[in-house]
């Protein structure tokens, strides 16, 4: 196997890990959307408690899953990043200039 | 300050199971991905956030509101209830067994926590004592799961049953399910996975303590509709066992407070009352009555409904001891005539009771002549011959009764047949107004029971108010048509019925107000300008003139 060749698969083989990344990255993020805390505050309402601990309480788990879709947003971002970085990997082993 | 706090004590501990469902899955999930280093930050955050602040807030409201009669408390006052979760477990084997059923409830397999639950009592079958076993989440967790359906949910509600029937705790245990069973949603699937289960005197003691929390109202707290459904789901159960029906029927204060309560279904609680009548028999279930508070109301009740009953399958002997209640095709055994008769020497012995029930014979005299009448008037190619016969052939049997009653009477309190044949005979133009208002719900006559009842009060309270110096006949009379008119004005559903709905509605503020004052006169002066000032507006609708003096005719006997 010569050099080029070499390269060419090298960077085929990084593009399928950064794919793969993106992927298991897409997954984590449904995972997190699809978890029940992302329901949870449905039970946190005033007919389940009403008392300033409730809203509390709330207002704590309101900012925990802004948060938590702040961070699957990031991970889509970085999922897309990958896959684009694995797209011109694969672009150019396989001949073509960027 | 007005603000309540507000606790479902159903919802509260099923959230508190989902927090902890939700602590487990989010410490599943994580990646090695540096990429996924924020993210898995953001979920351990979220889980200890939900581990350290929110399920200990939660915990200690399921802690405090289990077994709590009253669920709320105000803004500035301690929450009741007893908080249990901190009490450590005995070291027993029981207790210790206790301290396992937490751990095993923590394992989100309803099918396989009740069995392991089961198992575990089964071993330790001291461990239905503990209250540790149903008290706090534990508890709660069960009635999760047997009022939201699916795996589990029956052996839930068999668990419930035998936790209910076993230890010290009953009373708390039936005070909690009829907390839960007052509250919307799941409470109510609960109750009705939970009664058929319940033994027959936990099931007449859950139906006692859902009616002490429908007489003490809390808004927020309890849910009317819930509460009411639930009653009917236990009512339905009961009306299937005779155990329960006998417990039912042995249970006077019960009994009155389902006949009393106009909120329930008047069908379903006939139908207990059937029940009850079927495995006790009338006349012991009317001594039942009869020695409790609102008797001549029990009389008119359960003699109109046994009437109801005998009038539609009336034989000339009275020898059937089946009878077919014509609205729920329900078998109801009478008794024997010898038994019937016993049930009339009660009531011909009571005062009230007869008056009453003279009331409600006139009124099913009253239905049996119009029901002939919308027959006939259906049927056109029938003859006068036919309309006269049809009518002679309806009032015959009520004839036929009246005579019984008489005939039992006679031979068992002279003094109290001829009362009561006076009362009768002379009731007439009364038992038209009653008849009327039972007319206009024909062939249903239970509706009209409850304003029977309302006016058979009055009327045993008019004649069973202290004498004062003076008080004479009139005033009994003049009291007691002041207190129908009131029932009447306060019963709008009935004014199209009765030919009032011309009255209008500044009358009715106008009859309401000086009934006020009547009944807030302090003397005789005032009582009867009051009464006077109140005829002069009765009198400006002649039907509702009619009604008053019909019933002022009745009071005069």
């Amino acid at each position: 196997m010569d050099g080029a060749m070499g390269d060419a698969m090298d960077r085929s083989a990084t593009a399928a890990q950064w794919r793969e990344r993106a992927d298991h990255l897409e997954r984590l993020a449904r995972t997190i959307e699809a978890a029940q805390v992302m329901t949870l505050h449905r039970w946190l309402g005033p007919d389940t408690w009403d008392m300033p601990r409730a809203d509390r309480c709330r207002d704590h788990l309101d900012a925990e899953v802004r948060r938590l879709r702040r961070a699957t947003e990031e991970l889509r971002g970085v999922a897309a990043t990958l896959r684009a970085r694995a797209t011109r990997a694969e672009g150019t082993s396989a001949g073509v200039v960027w | 300050m007005s603000t309540v706090w507000r606790v479902d004590p159903v919802r509260i501990a099923e959230l508190a199971t989902r927090i902890r469902a939700t602590i487990s899955e989010l410490d599943g999930i994580g990646s090695a991905d540096p990429e996924a280093g924020p993210a898995v930050a953001a979920l351990r955050a979220a889980t200890e956030s939900l581990r350290t602040s929110l399920l200990p807030a939660v915990d200690d409201l399921v802690a405090t509101t289990a077994f709590t009669r009253a669920p709320e408390c105000r803004v500035g006052e301690p929450l009741r209830g007893r908080p249990a979760t901190t009490r450590p477990a005995p070291a027993t084997p029981a207790g210790r067994a206790a301290g396992m059923v937490e751990a095993i409830l923590d394992s989100h397999d309803p099918t396989r926590t009740i069995v392991r639950l089961e198992r575990l009592i089964s071993r330790h079958p001291r461990l239905v004592d503990d209250e540790r076993v149903a008290d706090t989440s534990v508890w709660n967790r069960l009635v999760v799961m047997a009022g939201a359906g699916g795996p589990g949910a029956g052996a839930a509600s068999a668990l419930i049953a035998r936790l209910v029937a076993g230890g010290d705790a009953r009373g708390d245990r039936l005070d909690a399910l009829g907390l839960a069973g007052a509250h919307s949603g799941d409470g109510v699937h609960l109750v009705g996975a939970v009664a058929a289960r319940l033994a027959d005197r936990d099931l007449v003691d859950l139906i006692t303590r859902l009616l002490d929390t429908r007489a003490r109202p809390r808004p927020g707290v309890v849910h009317q509709p819930s509460l009411i459904a639930s009653i009917h789901h236990l009512l339905d159960t009961v009306v299937d066992r005779p155990g329960a029906l006998l417990t039912l029927g042995g249970d006077t204060a019960t009994l009155m407070r389902l006949i009393g309560d106009d909120g329930l279904d008047a069908e379903t609680v006939t139908a207990a009352l059937a029940g009850v009548l079927t495995v006790l028999g009338p006349a012991p279930m009317l001594g039942h009555l009869l020695r409790a508070e609102h008797r001549s109301v029990a009389a008119a009740r359960v003699g109109a409904l046994t009437l109801a009953a005998v009038l539609d399958d009336l034989t000339p002997s009275l020898s059937s001891t089946v009878i077919v209640l014509p609205d729920t095709g329900r078998s109801v055994v009478v008794g024997d005539r010898r038994l019937l008769e016993a049930l009339f020497i009660d009531i011909a012995a009571d005062r009230e009771a007869t008056a009453v029930l003279g009331i409600a014979i006139g009124a099913l005299r009253t239905v049996r002549i119009e029901r002939a009448l919308d027959a006939i008037t259906d049927d056109v190619p029938h003859g006068e011959q036919t309309v006269a016969a049809s009518l002679a052939g309806q009032v015959a049997g009520v004839d036929r009764l009246t005579d019984l009653l008489a005939d039992s009477a006679d031979g068992a309190v002279a003094a109290a047949a001829a009362e009561r044949a006076t009362l009768l005979s002379n009731s007439s133009d009364a038992l038209v107004l009653v008849g009327a208002i039972a007319s206009v719900t024909a062939p249903q006559v239970r509706p009209a029971l409850s304003l029977i009842g309302v006016i058979g009060s009055r009327l045993a309270e008019a004649a069973h108010r202290p004498s004062a110096p003076g008080d004479d006949a009139d005033h009994i009379a003049m009291a007691t048509e002041v207190e129908v008119i009131a029932a009447i004005a306060a019963t709008p559903d009935l004014h199209v019925s009765l030919g009032l709905e011309g009255v209008p509605d500044s009358t009715w503020e106008e009859v309401r107000d000086l009934v006020g004052r009547h009944r807030g006169a302090h003397d005789d002066e005032a009582r009867a300008e009051a009464h006077a000032r109140l005829m002069v507006v009765v009198a400006e609708s002649v039907p509702l003139t009619t009604i008053v003096n019909s019933v002022g005719a009745l009071a005069d006997r």
